[in-house]
């Protein structure tokens, strides 16, 4: 059995997974791969001590540093439930496999929440994407849309402006909910059309996508728009289903300020928790309480 | 016979980095084509795999969208 197994691996994961690995802890971390959205980021200009570093090489950084410790870790796996048992917490794999733990740190993040309109599923990988980084250059010198004017949707539409024709950015509200910074960029870009309350209604196409209807709800009028490329970045659904803990309305772990969930030998850190906003510095900070926390579990009696 | 292999991605591509990875640790050769400003590979890219999304493998006959552990080790 072992002290503590850390599953994810994303910043929360790797911030917890140093913390304890120098205090020696018996620790094993599971995760798919290592890195979590940050590597779907293209530049990350928000955290301590780089300036400007694109989301790929952070996030390399971060698993070197991670790696710097000898360490018990599982790749390629997935999780499929988390529970306790007796004042052990058993944690079992997709692949049939399970494992033992005196405690464990759930770091598991989100997926990406589905616009869930006509055409979303048909046409996904023929056009709609939910990685725009990834798949953005695929779309050189054509029209885009961005569906989200959030933290992600705003930096992704400033990508995609340098790639695409014109990128139309819609958002549901009245604003953008991005940063300042990148909503001030976006405005002087030339080829970024914002269009603000809008909801998006359906997705069209023939063997690809071709465009979008939008319901414009500053007049109830519906429209539309010719695009060859759709990113959808409307939010994030956090992957809190393994966990057998407490949830909030929208599916978050609830912690309490050590990072503790309803059950007081697992934690939850990073997106996959009701605490913070999901940014890699929140995440870091997390990691680093829960592990700390973790250990006065595992050496309390 | 060794098969001939070739990845299709873009330069920010975690998935990408992930087949590269494999393949790397396998001691495999592959060759890269990165179809950011090069359109006439991206259209190659999509015509193989009827799919606008990277990372495209191409393994001898077979063609694999996306980071799939078996499917590429299955086309070996």
């Amino acid at each position: 059995m072992k002290e503590l197994i850390i599953i994810g691996g994303g910043p929360s994961a790797m911030s917890a997974g140093i913390y304890a690995a120098r205090r020696k802890l018996d620790l094993k971390i599971i995760s798919k791969d290592f890195g979590g959205y940050v590597k779907e980021t293209e530049k990350i200009e928000n955290y301590l001590g780089f300036n400007s570093i694109s989301g790929l090489e952070l996030a390399k950084k971060f698993e070197d540093h991670l790696r710097s410790y000898d360490l018990d870790i599982l790749e390629d796996a997935e999780v499929k439930k988390v529970y306790e048992k007796d004042s052990i917490v058993m944690i079992e794999l997709e692949n049939g496999k399970s494992f033992k733990s005196k405690t464990a740190i759930i770091a598991a993040g989100s997926k990406r929440r589905k616009l869930d309109v006509p055409g979303e599923k048909e046409f996904l990988n023929k056009g709609v994407t939910y990685c725009a980084i990834c798949d953005g250059p695929i779309f050189q010198d054509q029209e885009v849309a961005v569906i989200g004017g959030g933290y992600s949707g705003t930096q992704s539409a400033l990508y995609l402006s340098k790639i695409a024709k014109k990128v139309y950015l819609l958002e549901l509200e009245e604003n953008l909910r991005g940063e300042k910074i990148v909503i001030d960029k976006l405005k002087e870009n030339k080829n970024i059309e914002i269009i603000t309350k809008s909801k998006v209604t359906e997705i069209i196409g023939k063997n690809s996508v071709e465009g979008l209807r939008y319901l414009d709800l500053k007049n109830n009028k519906e429209k539309q728009l010719k695009v060859s490329g759709i990113s959808i970045e409307i939010g994030m659904i956090p992957n809190s289903y393994i966990a057998d803990v407490k949830k909030n309305k929208e599916g978050y772990i609830q912690v309490d300020e050590n990072m503790k969930t309803s059950n007081n030998r697992i934690f939850a850190v990073g997106d996959i928790n009701d605490k913070g906003p999901e940014q890699i510095a929140v995440a870091v900070g997390q990691g680093c309480i829960a592990a700390l926390e973790a250990e006065k579990t595992i050496l309390s009696k | 016979m060794k098969k001939k292999i070739k990845i299709y991605t873009t330069p920010i591509c975690p998935e990408c980095e992930r087949v590269k990875k494999l393949l790397r640790d396998k001691k495999i050769d592959f060759e890269e084509i990165d179809i950011f400003g090069n359109k006439e590979k991206a259209e190659e890219m999509i015509n193989k795999s009827g799919q606008k999304r990277v990372p495209v493998t191409e393994i001898g006959e077979e063609v694999i969208v996306g980071f799939n552990k078996k499917s590429i080790e299955e086309a070996l």
